[in-house]
């Protein structure tokens, strides 16, 4: 897909594991792992906001396009 | 759930019935046990119009046998209740397709006997239910296809949804 989910990356960044973001921003871990390995096929704006606001980052931080795809 | 087992019974003694019939018809007929005759003539009389005709009506017959077999199967996998699964979706494509040959190789048939019969200085044109099988065949070859594509669409839909983050 040419859309990158850098979830992993601000994860590492904000050193949380994916169950500490997962209970704060109210979604399953098998939901966060399906964004990690980028089988996630969209996002609600309501999903990135939250996960935009637990990280205290942008959406650009978290996707990113990729044209080699 | 009854309706699907009521469902998958009737397709399996339906395919059941056909397949012994089948068996039967060429045990019968080799050993001459019945007597077969087209338009009042005997086997060994026959031209190669007749013998045309008789393969061509034995290859529907196969045909249709085995679009059975795909909905057998497809009822077989029914039972397990997952609707959307790519085995149903197959299967259904598979009955449809053999299905709409199996009307429209009848379709052939007919127009064989007609020709023939034509040839021969005959005109008949006879309203029966040999008329309306291959067009009901048809029809329910052709409702499965478009049924097994709307299950993909809604397979799609349905992975979509279940992707949805």
């Amino acid at each position: 897909m040419a859309i990158i989910v850098n979830l992993d990356v601000m994860l590492a960044k904000r050193k949380l594991k994916s169950k500490d973001l997962a209970d704060r921003i109210g979604i399953t871990t098998a939901n966060i792992s399906i964004l990690r390995s980028g089988k996630a096929k969209a996002i609600r704006f309501s999903t990135l906001e939250a996960i935009c606001k637990a990280l205290d980052c942008q959406p650009a931080d978290i996707l990113e396009y990729s044209e080699s795809d | 759930m009854t309706k699907t087992i009521v469902f998958k019974t009737l397709v399996d003694l339906l395919y059941m019935l056909h397949v012994v019939g089948l068996i039967g018809i060429l045990f019968t007929v080799p050993l001459g046990i019945i007597n077969i005759n087209q338009a009042n003539l005997s086997v060994s009389d026959w031209t190669i119009w007749h013998w045309s005709i008789v393969m061509l009506t034995f290859i529907t017959y196969i045909v249709f046998l085995r679009g059975l077999y795909f909905l057998r199967k497809m009822a077989r996998f029914l039972l397990s209740n997952k609707y959307f699964s790519n085995h149903i979706i197959d299967n259904l494509k598979q009955t449809g397709y053999h299905f709409l040959y199996t009307g429209l190789l009848y379709v052939g048939v007919i127009l064989i006997v007609f020709v023939g019969k034509l040839y021969l200085g005959t005109f008949e044109l006879i309203f029966d239910d040999n008329l309306l099988i291959p067009l009901f065949i048809s029809i329910i070859g052709l409702f499965f296809i478009i049924q097994s594509h709307s299950l993909l669409l809604a397979k799609d839909f349905k992975e979509e949804n279940e992707l949805t983050i």
